[in-house]
C-alpha cells in the first residue's frame, strides 16, 4: 500500500484556511474537536495559489482531454486550496476600525466568491451579554450592508472569551455546515457538465466527472454517496476508447478508482462487496488490450501489483470479519500467492527477453533513465501531469534533444532495461513469504497449500544460489509429499535437494537424495537414473567428481561416509529387491561388505533404548516404499521379540499390531503379553480394547486361537474376570 | 504446463495420472508442475466437498491460464482435471464419463481398493474421452 501517494491511501480531510495571526488560531488547531479538519495558516490571500476562475467552456463534440485524471487534483484540494477561510475580528475592530474591516471583508468575499470558497468571520467578544445590546447589532448590520454581505457565502460566529468550550463547538458547527454546503454546490456544479458531454465519445470526461463527485462526497463523509459516484466513474472507464488513451493510463486510472471504491467498502464494512469489486477490477484489467506481444511483462507486473495491493488492503480488515473462511477468496494468503504467480511469470518473460536482446540492451544509454519500472513511476505523482502518463526522468543536459530522437523501438528497450534492473526474485520471495505466513496462521491449516508455497520459496532461493535457505524449506516439504506418496512431485523436490547437498558439500544429504531418487516408484526417467546411479557408485568409491580449485579433505570425507550406516542399510535393501537390477550393484555390495560397518549397524539396531527402537521403526515405516514391506515388518517384529520383557508395554504394542508374525500367532503373543503384564492388567486390556488391533475379531475368526486363549483364561480366573470387565466388545460377550 | 487428469485415492494418494499433450514441445516438459498444482488444490477440494452436495465441484483453483476442476465420488475418490479449457459443461461431461469407467474398474474382482489403476483399457478410454 505504501507505493501509493498518501493522498490516495488516507481518508481525505477538508482543508481550512486561517487568515491573520490571532492567538485563537492556535486554540483551533490544538483543539481535539477540530481534528476532523486540516488547517493551513495564511497571512494573506496572495500567498495562496488559488485555482483559476471557472471559465464557461463551450464544449464541443470533438473535445478530448489530454488525460483522464490530473495528478495534482486531489493534492490541490487536500493541501493547497482550502474549502473555507476563517478570519478573526475583535469587537474593538468592528467599532474603531470599521473601514478597515469593511474593505477586508469585501475584498475576501469578492476574490473567493468566484471560486466558490466559503468564509467564516469569527468575532471575538468578552461574553454573551456584550452582543445583546442594540449598538452592537446595529454596527454589525451596518458592516453587512456596506460589504453587501452574502449569507450563502459568508457567516459570522461569535467567540466568547468567557466560555471558550461552547465557542469552539459553535465554530465547528458553523464550519461543518459551510463545508458541506460548499461541497454540495461543487457536486451540483460538476454534475451540470453532464449535459454537455457525449457518452459515446467523451467517456473519459464522465470518468473524471464522477470521480470528482465521489471525492467531494468522500470529503463530506458521505461514504455511500461517494461509493455510488466512484462506481459510476469506474463503469464509464470501460467505455473509454483505447485508441485515445494508453493502456498504462487505463490501468493506472482504474487502479486509483478501484482503490477509492475499496476504501469506501471498508468504511461501510462491506467486505464481501470489496472482494467482488476486486475480482471485477482484475477482469477489467485483463481485458485491456496488450501493448504488443513483447510488452506482456507490463501487464503481468500490473496484475501482480493489484493482487499485492488487495492483500495489503485486506490486512486492514479485522480478522474476525473474514472468518469463518467460506472460500479461498477471503484469505489474504491467496492474494499474495496470486501476486507471486504473476511476478514469477513476469520474471521468466523478462529473463527470456534479456537473453534475446542482450546486445541491444547493452547499448541502452544507462544515464538516461532511472532504474524504476513503469508502475513505480506512475505512483510518483510529482513526476506526471495526468495519472498513468509518466514522464521519463532525464538526466541529460538537453532533454529535448533526447525526446526528439525517441522512437517506438527506443521506448521498448528503455522499458525492458528498467525491467531487467528490477529485483524480481526479491519481490517474488517477499510475496511468497507473506502468503506462507498468512496460510500458516489460518485455521484449519491448508497444509498442502503451505507445502506448495514452501516449495516455490525453496525454488526461488535455489535459483538465487541461497542453498542453505532452500535446503531448510525442502526438508519440511519433502516430508509431506513422501507421506502422501506423490512421487513425481517428490522427485522434483529431491532434485533441488540433491543440488543443494552438492553445493553445500553435505555428502550425507546428497547420498540420501540419490538413493531416494533411484527408488523404482519415483517419477525419474531411466536415463536420469543411470546418471544418478553412476554418481552414487563413484561417491561410494570415493572417487566423486572433484571440481578444479577445490581442496576437499578426502580423508575426512571418507570417515563421514563410513558412518553412513543408515544409507548403506538402504543400499542393501534396494539391491536385494528384485526390481532393481544390473551388474553395477554388485560393486556396491562389495563396498558394503565391510564387516565393521555391518557390526556398527547391528549394534545400533540392537539398542535397548525404546526411544531408539521407536525411531528406527518410524524410520522404516516412513521409507516403506523403499523397502519390501514384509522385510520391514519382520525386522520390527524381531526387534519386538527382543524387547518383550520391557516394562513399557504400550511401546511394544506399536510394533505388534503391524507385525506379520503376530498375525499368525496372535494367541501366543497375547498370552505372553498377559504373562509379562501380570501385575498391571489394565495396560494389556487397553491394548486389546483398541479397535485397530483387531484382536477380538481375529479370535472369533480363528477357532484354534480362540480355544487356546479360552483355556488359558480359564486357568487364570482372576485375569479372565478383569478381562470380561474391561472388554466391552459385543463379540467378546458373544464368545462368553 | 500441460493438461493433466488425475484420480486421487481416499488417502490422497495418486491412483492414476494422464497427461494430454498437444505438441511435441509439451511432451518434453515434465508433468511435475501439473501434479504440483493439483496437489495444492486438494485442500480447496476438501473444503468445497463439505459445502457441496454434487459430485462435480466445478472450478476449484486457478493457476495462470489453467483451471483446476474437481469431481468427488461418494467414496471420497477425487477426480481432478487441470486444463486450459474453461468450458464447464464439457468438463462435467468428461468427469461423468470417467466416473463410469472408474466404476467398471472398481467392480473388477482383481482390482484392490485404493491401489493404482494400471489398466491400459482404462487409460485408452480416458484419453479418448478427453480428446472428445
Amino acid at each position: 500500500m505504501d507505493i501509493y501517494p498518501e493522498d490516495l491511501r488516507c481518508l481525505p480531510i477538508p482543508l481550512v484556511g486561517l487568515i491573520g495571526e490571532e492567538s485563537q488560531k492556535e486554540l483551533l488547531i490544538r483543539s481535539n474537536i477540530f481534528k476532523i479538519y486540516k488547517f493551513v495558516s495564511v497571512d494573506n490571500l496572495g500567498s495562496i495559489k488559488l485555482s483559476k476562475k471557472t471559465k464557461s467552456i463551450q464544449f464541443q463534440e470533438s473535445y478530448q482531454p489530454e488525460g483522464i485524471l490530473k495528478t495534482n487534483w486531489i493534492k490541490k484540494h487536500l493541501e493547497q486550496i482550502p474549502l473555507i477561510f476563517v478570519k478573526f475580528f475583535t469587537a474593538h475592530d468592528l467599532f474603531n476600525q470599521e473601514n478597515v474591516v469593511v474593505s477586508h471583508i469585501s475584498t475576501l468575499c469578492r476574490v473567493l466568491k468566484e471560486r466558490n470558497i466559503k468564509l467564516c468571520f469569527i468575532i471575538l467578544v468578552s461574553s454573551e451579554s456584550a452582543i445583546t445590546n442594540e449598538q452592537f447589532e446595529n454596527q454589525l448590520l451596518t458592516i453587512k450592508r456596506k460589504t453587501q454581505f452574502d449569507t450563502r457565502q459568508c457567516s459570522f460566529v461569535f467567540w466568547y472569551e468567557s466560555d471558550v468550550k461552547s465557542s469552539l463547538q459553535m465554530v465547528v458547527q458553523n464550519l461543518k455546515e459551510s463545508i458541506n454546503s460548499s461541497l454540495k454546490e461543487r457536486i451540483r456544479k460538476v454534475k451540470k457538465n453532464r449535459d454537455f458531454y457525449i457518452k459515446k465519445t467523451q467517456a473519459s470526461l464522465f470518468v473524471r466527472l464522477y470521480f470528482k463527485c465521489g471525492f467531494y462526497a468522500e470529503l463530506q463523509g458521505e461514504y455511500k454517496t461517494a461509493l455510488k459516484y466512484y462506481l459510476r466513474s469506474y463503469k464509464f472507464l470501460s467505455s473509454v476508447s483505447i485508441r485515445r488513451t494508453s493502456q498504462t493510463e487505463m490501468r493506472a486510472v482504474s487502479e486509483v478508482i478501484n482503490l477509492k471504491i475499496l476504501f469506501q467498502y471498508l468504511r461501510l464494512n462491506q467486505y464481501q462487496s470489496a472482494v467482488e469489486q476486486f475480482q471485477e477490477h482484475i477482469t477489467f484489467g485483463k481485458k485491456i488490450p496488450k501493448e504488443g506481444k513483447d510488452y506482456k511483462f507490463l501487464a503481468l507486473s500490473w496484475i501482480s501489483q493489484q493482487y499485492k495491493m488487495f492483500a495489503n488492503f485486506l490486512e486492514f480488515v479485522p480478522l474476525e470479519k473474514l472468518s469463518p473462511i467460506k472460500n479461498c477468496y477471503e484469505n489474504i494468503g491467496f492474494y499474495y500467492n496470486a501476486a507471486a504467480n504473476y511476478s514469477t511469470e513476469r520474471k521468466s518473460i523478462v529473463q527470456t527477453l534479456k537473453k534475446k536482446h542482450k546486445k541491444k540492451l547493452s547499448n541502452v544509454n544507462v544515464k538516461m533513465f532511472q532504474p524504476s519500472t513503469i508502475y513505480e513511476r506512475i505512483y510518483d505523482f510529482s513526476n506526471c501531469n495526468y495519472i498513468g502518463q509518466p514522464n521519463w526522468v532525464l538526466t541529460l543536459d538537453d532533454p529535448l534533444q533526447v525526446v526528439d530522437k525517441q522512437t517506438e523501438d527506443d521506448d521498448y528497450f528503455r522499458e525492458l532495461y528498467s525491467e531487467t534492473q528490477f529485483d524480481h526474485s526479491a519481490e517474488v520471495l517477499y510475496l511468497l513469504r507473506k502468503a506462507y505466513r498468512n496460510y500458516s496462521e489460518q485455521k484449519p491449516h491448508s497444509e498442502r497449500l503451505i507445502t506448495t508455497i514452501a516449495t516455490r520459496i525453496s525454488k526461488e532461493y535455489f535459483e538465487e544460489g541461497e542453498y542453505k535457505f532452500a535446503k531448510k524449506f525442502i526438508e519440511h516439504i519433502s516430508e509431506t509429499y513422501r507421506l502422501e506418496k506423490w512421487y513425481n512431485v517428490l522427485s522434483m523436490v529431491l532434485f533441488y535437494s540433491l543440488e543443494c547437498g552438492l553445493q553445500l558439500k553435505n555428502w550425507r544429504d546428497f547420498m540420501k537424495c540419490l538413493l531416494e531418487l533411484l527408488v523404482p516408484k519415483m517419477g525419474v526417467q531411466e536415463e536420469t537414473k543411470c546418471i544418478l546411479q553412476s554418481k552414487l557408485i563413484s561417491l561410494i568409491k570415493l572417487k566423486f567428481i572433484k571440481k578444479d580449485n577445490e581442496n576437499i579433505n578426502w580423508k575426512a570425507e571418507n570417515l563421514k561416509l563410513l558412518n553412513m550406516n543408515l544409507n548403506q542399510f538402504r543400499v542393501n535393501l534396494i539391491i536385494n529387491s528384485s526390481e532393481w537390477k544390473g551388474q553395477e550393484y554388485l560393486k556396491i555390495i562389495r563396498y558394503n561388505n565391510n564387516i565393521n560397518k555391518q557390526q556398527k549397524y547391528l549394534k545400533w539396531k540392537g539398542s535397548t533404548s525404546i526411544l531408539k527402537l521407536r525411531n528406527f521403526t518410524n524410520y522404516l515405516n516412513r521409507y516403506s516404499y523403499v523397502y519390501d514391506k514384509n522385510k520391514i515388518k519382520t525386522k520390527s517384529c524381531n526387534l519386538c521379540k527382543k524387547h518383550l520383557n520391557l516394562e513399557i508395554i504400550e511401546d511394544i504394542d506399536h510394533f505388534l499390531w503391524d507385525c506379520p508374525s503376530y498375525e499368525k500367532n496372535r494367541t501366543i503373543w497375547i498370552k505372553k503379553l498377559i504373562q509379562i503384564n501380570k501385575y498391571n492388567k489394565n495396560n494389556i486390556f487397553d491394548i486389546i480394547r483398541n479397535k485397530d488391533s483387531l484382536f477380538i475379531s481375529s479370535l472369533v475368526n480363528e477357532k484354534d486361537n480362540y480355544d487356546s486363549l479360552l483355556k488359558f483364561l480359564n486357568k487364570n480366573l482372576e485375569i479372565r474376570e478383569s478381562a470380561v470387565k474391561c472388554l466391552a466388545f459385543p463379540e467378546f460377550k458373544r464368545i462368553e | 504446463m500441460i493438461s493433466t487428469f488425475m484420480i486421487i485415492g481416499k488417502d490422497d494418494v495418486p491412483l492414476y495420472e494422464a497427461s494430454f499433450f498437444n505438441s511435441k514441445k509439451q511432451k518434453e516438459g515434465s508433468s511435475h508442475l501439473s501434479q504440483f498444482v493439483i496437489h495444492a488444490a486438494l485442500d480447496i477440494i476438501e473444503e468445497k466437498v463439505l459445502s457441496n452436495e454434487n459430485f462435480f465441484l466445478g472450478v476449484v483453483d486457478n493457476f495462470n491460464n489453467f483451471t483446476v476442476s474437481a469431481f468427488v465420488t461418494t467414496g471420497m475418490v477425487k477426480f481432478v482435471l487441470l486444463t486450459e479449457n474453461k468450458n464447464v459443461d464439457s468438463t462435467k461431461a468428461f468427469f461423468n464419463d470417467v466416473y463410469e469407467l472408474y466404476l467398471k474398474v472398481i467392480l473388477n474382482p482383481f482390482y484392490k481398493q485404493n491401489s493404482p489403476i494400471v489398466s491400459p483399457y482404462f487409460d485408452k478410454k480416458v484419453r479418448e474421452k478427453f480428446s472428445k
